[in-house]
Parts: structure tokens; sequence; C-alpha cells
């Protein structure tokens, strides 16, 4: 016999766990509180999910813009590494974090923007995406081999810089690149002529040509840019030496 | 601090609702000078109650009914510590089967219907299975 208590309390605390799941608000209530131990665990695993958690570029621009409203001009510079802080202190807590964020291209606060090639780079607004950027002296623009004019739309093509393994595109008469590694798990992406999708075959994850998730359910994070240019109609993207 | 709450509540929305609570809170109270060490448990503090307000809040219930420490945390996590391995542990404690579906649920993404195939089963056998393994992993950690 089928429990029927049962069954509605497994269909109720499906959804919860749905929207954990998509990134929205736990829409717990006080009838809920008999379970309350149950979605305390789903909660648990939900945020066990990601192996290092971040806020977002868009949240943590608008945090800093909160923070910034209506304080003294003194506080701001040191208002503004507070809010970087706050992102960077939680890799120090959980002993997990800084290597990986290096690894997945998280930008300190302030450097969303490529530092280099701006007029060939990025398709989309470089502030709502991260972007490799090697610091300073490890940093090298490393000519790919590729030549524009040979390059087709659609057509991408993987390249490594040193430590830096991205996928370049063509698009009209400008060049794009990102990582050519999954958000989820550091898996290597392969482009998927047919689909026109670069696919993660770890979890069979896809993202389009603009590097952005195509997952149905929780979005990965888009993939990172790589800074990319065109010098002497051969392309020439930034890695390591 | 955003780590330590996502870790906590689970999804991305309320992890920034409550991070700008405690930014809010806790940043224009910051002295100049003050150590790391003492910025660090003043911040976890105004984290932990903005944990135990959320919790209190969603369930509807006053605050000495959810005393219990693994709702509100009574100190700031080791430096070092890692909130996914006190999932794991919860998980290894588990029965072969709860373990399973919640491993492909949440840490593996599967949507129900590819849980459901992969373990032979129903959609609506993996609700089910889904709410029995939770309440189960609940047990274990309220228990420990």
């Amino acid at each position: 016999m089928p429990d029927r208590n049962e069954d509605r309390a497994a269909e109720r605390l499906d959804r919860l766990i749905a929207d954990l799941l998509a990134g929205r608000h736990l829409k717990a209530t006080p009838s809920d509180a008999g379970d309350r131990e149950a979605i305390w665990a789903a909660a648990r695993l939900a945020g066990a999910r990601e192996g290092y958690p971040r806020m977002s570029p868009a949240f943590r621009r608008r945090l800093t813009g909160v923070l910034e409203k209506g304080e003294e001009p003194p506080w701001l510079t040191r208002r503004a590494a507070l809010v970087a802080g706050l992102a960077a202190a939680a890799g120090a807590l959980t002993g997990v974090g800084l290597e990986e964020a290096g690894r997945r291209g998280v930008p300190a606060l302030g450097r969303f923007a490529p530092s280099a090639g701006k007029s060939t780079a990025a398709t989309q607004p470089a502030s709502s995406r991260a972007v490799i950027d090697p610091r300073g002296a490890a940093g090298r623009w490393a000519d790919t081999g590729l030549v524009f004019a040979e390059m087709v739309e659609g057509e991408p093509k993987r390249v490594t810089a040193g430590s830096v393994g991205a996928f370049v595109f063509r698009k009209g008469n400008r060049v794009v690149a990102m990582s050519a590694y999954c958000t989820h798990l550091p898996c290597e992406l392969a482009w998927k002529e047919k689909e026109h999708v670069l696919n993660c075959p770890c979890h069979d994850q896809n993202f389009d040509s603009e590097g952005l998730s195509l997952s149905e359910g929780y979005k990965l994070p888009a993939l990172p840019l790589v800074n990319v240019r065109i010098r002497s109609g051969r392309v020439e993207v930034l890695g390591t030496a | 601090m955003y780590a330590y709450i996502y870790a906590r509540v689970g999804n991305r929305a309320d992890a920034e609702d409550l991070t700008q609570q405690v930014a809010l809170k806790a940043i224009p109270r910051l002295r100049v000078g003050a150590s790391a060490a003492a910025i660090r448990s003043y911040l976890f503090a105004a984290a932990r109650s903005a944990l135990a307000n959320f919790w209190t809040a969603r369930f509807g219930l006053p605050e000495d009914q959810l005393r219990d420490d693994i709702w509100i945390e009574p100190r700031p996590p080791e430096p070092g510590g890692n909130s996914a391995e006190k999932v794991q542990q919860i998980l290894d404690q588990l029965p072969a089967n709860y373990r399973r579906v919640l491993e492909l649920r949440f840490l593996r993404g599967y949507s129900l219907k590819e849980v459901a195939t992969e373990l032979g089963t129903t959609v609506g056998g993996v609700k089910v299975m889904q709410l029995r393994a939770l309440r189960a992993a609940g047990r274990v950690a309220f228990d420990a």
C-alpha cells in the first residue's frame, strides 16, 4: 500500500530541493517545520555541490554599490577591499579556495576587464565574465599558429599557451577565446561540430559558442574568457611562459 | 563569508541576501586597525546570527527551539576546515542506496528522471527515496 502522507511529503520536499538546486530561495514555511532536519540536510548537500562557491561578479558589483552608497569617501577603498575580502577570506577558511579560484580564473575586484587586447577580445561585457589574466611576469602572449584569415566561423580551434588552454572562435572580424575546461569539474571540453556546442564528456554538459552553460537545470558558470589579439594577421593568446 | 553561508543554505539567492545583510551590518562597525582575528570572529558572529534568523523565520520557530549547535553554530569554523567534509561524513554513515540517491541528485546534479533511470526505478520512487534518505541524513547529523 502506498503511503499517502509519505508521497505528499516526498513531493513537497522535492519542490524545495528543485529550488535549491536551481539557485532559488528556500521556500520552506512553518508547515515544513516537521521535516526541518531533512530540509537542513538538503541545504547542506546542495551547499556542497560546488567545490568553491563564489560570489557572482554581478552580485559582487551590487554589493559594492550597496556598501558604497551613503558612506564617507575615506571609507571607500577600505570598503571595496573588504568586499573582495569576503570572498577571499572564505577561500582561506575552507582550505580549498585559492588554488581553485585561481585555476577557474576568478578575478579579483576591479580586475574584470582584460588588461590587454581589448580591441579584439570579448563579445560580451567583460565585466560580467571571469577572465583568465596571468599576473605580471607570468603572462606571455603566445603565437597560436593560427592565421586569422584562415579561420572559419563556427569552427573553433583548441590552442595552448603555456598553462592556459583555450578555444578560439572567429566572430566576424574579431576573435574570442575562452577556457577549454568545464566550470563544473575540470574536465577538458570538446567541440561538437554537429550540435555547435562545447561538450564536457564527464557529465555531458554543453556550453554554447559564447561559453554560456546550456544546462536545463542549474546553470554552470560561463567559461572564463581568455585574452586574445591579432598581430600581423596571426592569432595570439595571453597565456603563461 | 559567502562560501560559509552558501554551504549552509545551499542556494545562491539566499546566500547573496544573507551575505549582504552581514556586510551591511558588520562592515561599518569594524574599526580601522582591528586585528584580522578580531575581524574574522566579528564577521562570523554576524553570519551566525543572520543564519539563525533565517532558519527561525523559515520554520516559524523561536530561536531557543533551534538552539541545537547544528542550526546555530557556537564557534567560527577552524581555519582550513572544510564544510564539504561534514557532508561526506554524513553520507558515509548512510546505507548505500540512500547515499547513492543523494550523491546523484545533489553532488552530481542529476535530474529526478536521470536518477530514476540510473537506479532502475520511477520518478515517484526517487522522490520517496530522496525523502527517506534526507530524513536519515538529518537523523545522522542531529544525533551525532
